[in-house]
């Protein structure tokens, strides 16, 4: 609703609340986009890392995000897959991550032995790295 | 450029509350992939590894800004949580002549090494602020 001031003949309408939301708006949006990218460019990682086997961890990835967005229902579940050798090897998917208050956006990636990935060799920190090189302003990486 | 490894190493290895709990046994570059040949926990004893991550400079580029992941590595998980919590009080909020400060990022998860050996270790977080300048 906007505020209306009048003054010397001249009527002014501030837009305040409208403008707000829609910043807000572009603003969750906007930091969706990055979580994609991070996640994406966390994918290229890990291929660049060699940490492929199964392929199970590289497609595990998924964002939450205020603005709506969640590709966690699209991941693989737990079950058996195929290594590189041929030989069967049994993975899982950890419970979808809550988006703790205060946070616009996660990136995760569910495989539940993904830890030991990254602690080896760091390719969701890395893709956080990468991106925040490309956009302005700050977020937080952990 | 400096050397951010032996910056840290050098500082850890003067707490000697934490090398009470490990020795000298202080890796840099190291994770549970790369430890030296024959350490175990229970053989050779309690340690910790640390690698960088990742991280970049400020906008001077005279400030190293590395964030950096420990492993303390012990034959239990409650001694391993002993070293998470000594390089805590190392490192947290600290200050001095090897790096201008740092804070925790990630407060401490149990971990194991995968199998076969299955040590049990802490993974821990903290950004480094370091100058860029020999000490």
């Amino acid at each position: 609703m906007a505020r209306t001031f009048k003054a010397d003949g001249i009527e002014i309408n501030f837009f305040t609340e409208e403008v707000i939301l829609a910043v807000d708006k572009v603003v969750s949006d906007g930091l969706a986009e990055v979580a994609l990218e991070i996640q994406g460019q966390a994918v290229l990682n890990i291929r660049s890392n060699n940490q492929i086997d199964t392929g199970f961890m590289m497609n595990s990835g998924y964002v939450l995000a205020n603005n709506g967005t969640d590709t966690y229902s699209h991941l693989q579940t737990h079950g058996v897959y195929s290594g590189k050798s041929g030989d069967s090897q049994w993975r899982e998917l950890a419970d979808r991550a809550d988006l703790p208050d205060g946070v616009e956006a996660l990136v995760a990636f569910g495989a539940n032995y993904a830890i030991y990935q990254e602690a080896a060799k760091p390719f969701l920190f890395k893709a956080a790295n990468q991106v925040s090189g490309k956009v302005d302003g700050k977020f937080e990486v952990l | 450029m400096i050397d951010p490894f032996l910056n840290i190493k050098n500082y850890l290895l003067t707490v000697i509350p934490l090398t009470d709990l490990v020795g000298d046994r202080i890796y840099p570059a190291t994770t549970h992939l790369n430890l030296p040949a024959g350490y175990s926990p229970v053989g050779v004893g309690s340690a910790v590894a640390f690698n960088i991550r990742g991280g970049g400079t400020d906008y001077t580029s005279i400030i190293l800004e590395p964030s950096v992941q420990f492993q303390s590595f012990a034959a239990t998980e409650k001694f391993a949580y002993d070293i998470d919590r000594a390089l805590h009080d190392a490192l947290q909020d600290k200050k001095n002549k090897f790096f201008k400060v740092c804070r925790r990022e990630v407060l401490g998860t149990l971990l194991y090494t995968p199998p076969p050996t299955l040590w049990p270790y802490v993974l821990s977080f903290f950004e480094f602020r370091i100058s860029n300048v020999e000490v």
